[in-house]
């Protein structure tokens, strides 16, 4: 695998999220314009207007899931064959490719964000948006070696 | 403008020519009918689908093609026409002007597919050479990109490491919003993009895509400039 082609995964997804978004606002525009298709789809301006944070934090989550998969990729084939929890697998990669402690605790803050919009109850102490947390995850994704 | 015009319109009629899919939470059948629906209604079955075209923005294809491509185009116009537009397209109108449709996009398709390679890669020869001169580490390999009209391709992707930075040149569409191909500058290690390589009427240029758009032409020298603007990480 190619440390770049994982750069590029996470920049696509913020790319589908920003095409979702743009849907959902000429969705918004026609609904405004013309009610009588949201009418007749049994839609409401409220609920398409709730989707524009949903998309955002169900791409958030696929972001953390893009990171993390190439981390485990990386993980298998150079490391062991094992599974560990997403948290010890950041920190393990973090201590083989020298990751600054600064980089790998916001990082755990993302995953602990991430775990927040999965299982709702779970507070957190930072929130991050699409753009802070794409920045942390490809500083970190930077210290893995250009192959793997 | 008009090829783009042609381009574009082209473009948008080979996303409808598959056969669409419908999933819905109303069952298989109602799936079913739903598709079949809009299968029959042939959406891509326009003039609009080949506005603009013009021999002459293909002069440089080899005659036969050309005129295979003039040819197919025209056929595709005069089934286009005929096709009321408050009715559906007969089964045999369907079948013939898809096969013109699909010769046209198979004749265009890879013919914009060598430009926008060839164009790319005399763009990366130049940030080659320009990094070179200065002494910087080059590495270049290649990228997949999927692309309506254009298919799976693979375009050439440039690392610079100058001794306190590094960017990528990265690939990312000939078809871009305003009718330009599309190369990002990122910068490492975050991966942002600082600047966009764009692609326009034969010619690359440097845009700044933040605050007040800023647009210079591309050459080695340009280039050298905007990476040495860039903050250290």
């Amino acid at each position: 695998m190619r440390r770049l082609d994982c750069h590029d995964r996470i920049k696509r997804v913020k790319g589908r999220l920003e095409a979702a978004l743009q849907t959902v606002q000429a969705l918004r525009d026609l609904g405004a314009q013309q009610p009588q298709y949201l009418y007749r789809y049994h839609l409401d301006l409220a609920v398409i207007r709730a989707l524009d944070t949903e998309l955002r934090d169900v791409y958030f989550v696929r972001m953390f899931a893009c990171f993390e998969s190439s981390l485990r990729h990386y993980w298998q084939a150079e490391v062991r064959d094992t599974r560990p929890p997403t948290e010890v697998l950041l920190s393990s990669i973090a201590v083989r490719c020298g990751v600054p402690q600064g980089i790998l605790d916001a990082v755990q803050e993302i995953r602990d964000f991430r775990n927040h919009l999965i299982h709702e109850e779970h507070q957190v102490t930072r929130r991050f948006t699409m753009d802070d947390a794409m920045r942390q995850l490809n500083t970190y994704l930077a210290r893995l070696p250009l192959k793997w | 403008m008009a090829r783009e015009q042609f381009i574009d319109n082209l473009r948008f009629a080979s996303r409808m020519l598959p056969p669409p899919q419908v999933r819905s939470d109303l069952g298989h059948s109602a799936d079913e009918y739903l598709s079949s629906t809009l299968r029959t209604a042939d959406l891509w079955l326009t003039p609009k689908s080949l506005e603009g075209f013009d021999r002459a923005d293909f002069a440089d294809l080899p005659k036969k093609e050309l005129d295979e491509l003039a040819g197919s185009v025209k056929a595709f116009l005069e089934i286009a026409q005929q096709v009321p537009a408050n009715k559906p397209a007969t089964k045999t109108q369907s079948k013939q002007a898809r096969k013109h449709l699909e010769r046209v996009i198979s004749i265009v398709g890879p013919h914009l597919l060598r430009e926008w390679i060839g164009a790319q890669q005399e763009m990366v020869k130049q940030a080659t050479a320009a990094a070179k001169a200065r002494g910087w580490y080059v590495e270049r390999d290649e990228k997949e990109v999927l692309e309506s009209l254009l298919g799976t391709y693979k375009a050439p992707r440039l690392r610079i490491r100058t001794p306190n930075k590094e960017v990528v040149i990265d690939p990312i569409a000939r078809f871009g919003s305003g009718s330009q191909g599309v190369v990002d500058l990122v910068v490492m290690p975050t991966y942002e993009t600082v600047y966009l390589v764009a692609f326009k009427d034969g010619h690359w240029n440097i845009v700044s895509p933040r605050g007040k758009p800023r647009t210079r032409p591309f050459n080695q020298s340009t280039l050298l400039t905007s990476i040495a603007r860039l903050p250290r990480p």
